[in-house]
C-alpha cells in the first residue's frame, strides 16, 4: 500500500527523535532527570538540552489534540516559554516530564477554550481552515509535503477524531496520554492532577467503549496494508 | 472469571488499563492461559498499532529556533522595564549635555544677569514709592514742616499747639 511507504518513509524520521521504551528510554529518563536537576539549579545550558528532548514529544501531543500544524507550533513554544519561567515551581525534579504534559494539556485547554469564543464570530474556524488548506497545497521536499500522505492523513484524523467524540473529555485525554504520548498512569495522574483511581476509571471505560464498537480495529485495517 | 474459567472481557479491558488491578489469582491465569494472553495482547498490539500510526501522521515540526537563556540575576529589584529605563537614561542624558553646552550655558547666564538687574531696579523703585506714600512733600518742604525732626511727633505737637477737639482747658 502506497500509503503505508509513505508512513513508513516517516518513521525513520521519527525514530531518530524518539527512543524505543526499554532500556534506552530509561537512559533518557534518568538523562532527563539529570538535566532538569541542572535546570532547576538555574543552568539554561540544561534547559535547553530539556527542550530538545522533549520538543517532538510535545509537539505530536499538542497535534493529537488540535490537529493544525502551526498552531501545534505555536503552542509547543508558549509550552517550554512558560516552562522555563516557572522552573522554580518544580518541587520533584523527577516528575518534569509529566510537569511538562500538564503545562502543555492546560495550554491546549486554554486554546480551546479561546477557539471556541472567537469562533462564535466566525474568525478563528476560517483562518484555521485556510492555513490547513495553504499547507496541503504548498509545495514542500519534506515527506509529510507529499500530497497523498496529506490525504491518508486527514482521513486518518477524521476516522479518528470520529472515534474520540464518543468519549468524555477525561476519558479522551486519559486514553490519549496513555497510549498516544506512551504516559504510565502515575505520569497521567499529575499531568492531569488527579488521582491514580480516577485515571484508571476513565481508562477503563474509554476501552471499553473503544472495544464494543471495534471501532479502533476497522481504523486500523483501513490504515494496514 | 467467567463460566468457562477464563478472563471476562471487563477484567481483559481492565488489565490493558492497568495490570495492577487484576487479583493474582487472574494474573496466575493469564499467565497459563493463551486464550486470555492472546486475547490481552491483541487488544494491546491494536492499541500500539493505532498510536504508531497516530506517530506517523502528524507532521514535522520546524525546527526549535528559540534558545532559553537565564537573566543575569538582579541586585536590585527592577521596578520598571528595561525599556521604561533605557527611555528615562537616555532623556537625562540629553538634559545633562545640553545644560552643559556653551551655548546653553550662555543663554542661561544672560537670562539669569537681566533678571537679577530688573530684580534690583524694581527693589528701588519700590522703596520710591514708599517713601513717597510716607511723605509726599519734597525734601526742603519737610525741613518747614519739622517731619524730619525725628523728636516732634503728633503728641509734641499737640503739646505745642492744642487741636480744638482737645480743648479741656477753656472747657
Amino acid at each position: 500500500m502506497p500509503g503505508l511507504r509513505l508512513l513508513s518513509g516517516m518513521s525513520e524520521q521519527h525514530k531518530n527523535i524518539n527512543p524505543s521504551p526499554g532500556s534506552a528510554g530509561k537512559a533518557s529518563e534518568t538523562q532527563a532527570v539529570l538535566l532538569a536537576q541542572k535546570a532547576v539549579s538555574g543552568s539554561s545550558h540544561a534547559f535547553n538540552q530539556l527542550a530538545d528532548l522533549y520538543y517532538n514529544k510535545i509537539f505530536r501531543m499538542v497535534y493529537y489534540r488540535i490537529k493544525y500544524k502551526m498552531d501545534a507550533e505555536d503552542l509547543t513554544q508558549e509550552v517550554f516559554t512558560q516552562a522555563f519561567r516557572n522552573l522554580n515551581s518544580l518541587k520533584e525534579v523527577e516528575k518534569f516530564k509529566s510537569w511538562l504534559f500538564s503545562i502543555a494539556v492546560n495550554k491546549i485547554r486554554d486554546f480551546k477554550r479561546k477557539k471556541q469564543f472567537t469562533s462564535l464570530f466566525g474568525i478563528l474556524s476560517d483562518r484555521n481552515i485556510k492555513d490547513e488548506k495553504e499547507s496541503d497545497t504548498a509545495p514542500d521536499s519534506r515527506p509529510d509535503a507529499n500530497p497523498l500522505y496529506n490525504v491518508m492523513r486527514q482521513n486518518f484524523w477524521r476516522q479518528f477524531e470520529l472515534i474520540l467524540s464518543r468519549l468524555s473529555y477525561l476519558e479522551k485525554e486519559v486514553f490519549l496520554l496513555r497510549f498516544l504520548d506512551h504516559l504510565g498512569i502515575n505520569e497521567i495522574s499529575v499531568a492531569l492532577d488527579k488521582n491514580e483511581s480516577t485515571v484508571k476509571t476513565h481508562l477503563y471505560r474509554a476501552l471499553k467503549k473503544l472495544k464494543d464498537d471495534d471501532s479502533v480495529k476497522r481504523l486500523l485495517k483501513e490504515s494496514m496494508p | 472469571m467467567n463460566d468457562n474459567g477464563h478472563l471476562t472481557e471487563d477484567r481483559i479491558i481492565k488489565a490493558v488499563a492497568d495490570k495492577s488491578q487484576l487479583s493474582p489469582f487472574e494474573k496466575e491465569h493469564l499467565s497459563n492461559c493463551s486464550g486470555c494472553s492472546s486475547a490481552l495482547e491483541s487488544f494491546e498490539n491494536d492499541l500500539k498499532q493505532l498510536g504508531k500510526i497516530a506517530e506517523l501522521s502528524v507532521p514535522s515540526p520546524k525546527r526549535r529556533f528559540i534558545t532559553y537563556e537565564k537573566r543575569s540575576e538582579r541586585n536590585f529589584p527592577r521596578i520598571f522595564g528595561l525599556r521604561t529605563s533605557l527611555a528615562a537614561a537616555i532623556t537625562v542624558l540629553f538634559f545633562v549635555i545640553t545644560l552643559h553646552s556653551d551655548s546653553m550655558k550662555y543663554l542661561l547666564n544672560t537670562q539669569t544677569g537681566s533678571y537679577v538687574d530688573a530684580l534690583h531696579s524694581d527693589d528701588l523703585f519700590i522703596t520710591e514709592i514708599n517713601s513717597l506714600v510716607e511723605n509726599a512733600l519734597p525734601l526742603k518742604y519737610v525741613d518747614i514742616y519739622g517731619e524730619a525732626d525725628p523728636d516732634y511727633d503728633d503728641d509734641s505737637m499737640d503739646f505745642i499747639i492744642p487741636s480744638s477737639g482737645n480743648d479741656t482747658i477753656s472747657g
